[in-house]
């Protein structure tokens, strides 16, 4: 979720010696640059073509009913990405240094591999997203602009780096605010909005049902991918978070998922709006564009097709970053993402190999409307994998030291944690029973 | 436990060291560039002065295909280097006496390429390399 700062390979000491609060850090402790970061993270990371999909879905069929579950969604991030970056600042060693450490190569396989998985599968939904974005604005089908999208993320990548490519996409990505403009303009019945968020009703119905558990399943996957963790772990580390950095770590795990929680709920709300109760329903990925169209004209599509773009490849430059970090930090590989390429070889190589595989996935004619649902679900199932390593270190009090979880901390967290499980073990019945649908 | 180890900066003495301060640890050189991690240890019998026998670590083992793991796996990882341009990947033997330091990593008292626990990173930034901006 953060940009990718200064990238070394320098000696990271570990300081358990001295107390991790007063250790003096080089990161982002100003509260301008954390409200910045906190801004594109909300957007760029928070925010990218599975929450829009499953957003502008739910809010068409399920009307106001699941805007609780990005409340959820936003708790379960704010929770777990403060854990990870106090792990951060705490260990100073990588996330999957850490992780590898502390369960051991056998048993640390197991995240890495659902982790790989699920980034795999987000980023052939996040090449959709922007081919999809490029085919409405020229009306040339989605699948020319796979492999050109593909290509030209890695051209990008090798030349530029990360870092800019990150920066100036999720700033692009700035566009999808209009969302918000967009929901008010077709109206908010907060009434009703503020009953359905405490008291949601679910249609009667099996097969309705089915749709709306399968619904949460995707939404929350959405929400709390695992890259945008490892991604902002990984970013404390580069920028060298400490003590000092507590602060900042908790203001940019609250602001960004807050932004992203508004952007997504104005989604919602504005599907909701135009397809709810109606005959019509959004049936592929360029139907969640129709209420920008509705609300704003040309304006309004143009904005959202650009932000869609533009959220779409930020989400992919993390995610081919966030792929490569797990594998090389698992595998004690050099893991800077500056410089040229054969200072980090195996890091390059694992993102082109993601997106050549993402590619490969994508051009194979699949649904891409129900690959995002499904894949968001599965996101969602894997997340466990990832959250118990995380709880695991949290609470150990002789790594964590003072900063260990408190147990306000853990009771979110393992609300959370136990939703997230129901969604593993219902993860596949729910797929058969909603046929993939929201 | 990579903190806690990290609290005292041991010097590379294998006597009395907690294996769980080397094991799976990852690897610096001597210029501070990862060099993979600790996937293995030697060690041998030793006599005490007064002949009782025990156990001293004698060698740390890293590099491609070290440690355990099913055969399928060996032979694809295998496939895999010689895809990459390592037509011998084979495990890398590092003697104790090369340790320079312990803490958070295992620190080396010489370069990555001189132990050979590079080879997989060399042949793929030899090919990168031919590339522009490689």
């Amino acid at each position: 979720m953060t940009t990718c700062g200064v990238c070394t390979a320098a000696r990271y000491e570990s300081g358990m010696g001295e107390s991790v609060k007063n250790r003096a850090g080089s990161g982002a402790a100003n509260p301008v640059a954390a409200l910045a970061l906190g801004v594109l993270a909300g957007v760029g990371g928070f925010t990218d073509t599975g929450g829009v999909v499953t957003a502008s879905g739910a809010g068409a069929l399920h009307g106001y009913s699941l805007a609780w579950v990005i409340v959820i969604g936003f708790i379960g991030f704010a929770v777990y990405a403060e854990m990870a970056g106090r792990i951060a600042i705490t260990s100073t060693g990588a996330t999957w240094d850490t992780i590898r450490l502390r369960l051991g190569r056998r048993l640390a396989v197991v995240p890495l591999v659902s982790t790989l998985v699920v980034h795999l599968l987000t980023l052939v939904v996040d090449l959709f997203g922007a081919s999809f974005a490029l085919q409405m604005a020229t009306g040339i089908d989605y699948r020319m602009w796979l492999p050109p999208i593909a290509i030209g993320l890695a051209v990008l990548l090798w030349f530029l780096g990360f870092s800019k490519v990150d920066t100036v996409a999720a700033t692009i990505g700035l566009a999808m605010l209009a969302a918000i403009p967009i929901a008010l303009a077709l109206g908010v019945h907060w009434g009703e909005f503020g009953r359905q968020l405490i008291h949601p009703t679910v249609v009667e119905g099996k097969e309705k049902v089915g749709n709306y558990l399968f619904a949460i399943a995707a939404m929350l996957g959405a929400f709390m991918t695992p890259y945008q963790f490892d991604f902002y772990s990984s970013g404390a580390i580069e920028e060298r978070w400490r003590g000092k950095e507590l602060a900042s770590n908790r203001m940019v795990s609250l602001l960004g998922p807050a932004i992203g929680l508004v952007l997504t709920l104005a989604l919602l709300v504005a599907s909701a709006a135009v397809f709810h109760g109606t005959q019509h329903s959004i049936n592929d990925i360029p139907g969640t564009a129709v209420p920008a169209k509705t609300a704003f004209g040309t304006l309004g599509f143009a904005a959202f097709l650009i932000g869609l773009f533009a959220i779409s490849i930020a989400a992919s430059v993390e995610l081919c970053l966030s792929g490569a970090f797990a594998v090389c930090q698992f595998a004690g590989w050099n893991w800077s993402g500056t410089g040229r390429a054969r200072r980090s070889p195996m890091l390059h190589l694992t993102y082109l190999g993601m997106i050549a595989l993402a590619l490969l996935i994508a051009i194979t004619g699949l649904d891409p409307l129900l690959f995002t649902n499904v894949t968001m679900v599965f996101g969602a199932a894997a997340l466990p994998f990832s959250f118990v390593p995380l709880l695991l270190i949290a609470n150990d009090r002789q790594f964590m030291g003072e900063l260990h979880n408190s147990r306000a901390t853990n009771a979110a967290a393992l609300v959370i944690l136990a939703l997230l499980v129901l969604v593993a073990i219902g993860a596949v019945p729910l797929l058969v029973v909603s046929g993939g649908k929201l | 436990m990579a903190s806690s180890e990290a609290s005292t900066r041991r010097r590379p003495d294998s006597d009395g060291l907690e294996l769980r301060s080397v094991f799976g640890h990852a690897v610096l050189d001597s210029e501070d560039r990862r060099a993979g991690r600790v996937e293995d240890l030697v060690f041998e019998v030793r006599p005490e002065r007064d002949g009782t026998p025990r156990l001293v670590l004698t060698d740390l083992v890293g590099g491609p295909l070290s440690g355990p793991m099913p055969r399928w796996l060996r032979r694809a990882a295998h496939a895999w280097y010689r895809l990459l341009g390592v037509q011998d990947a084979r495990p890398v033997t590092l003697p104790w006496s090369d340790v320079a330091l312990i803490d958070s990593f295992v620190h080396l008292s010489g370069k990555r390429s001189d132990s050979g626990l590079d080879q997989v990173e060399a042949a793929v930034a030899g090919w990168m390399r031919r590339l522009p901006n490689g």
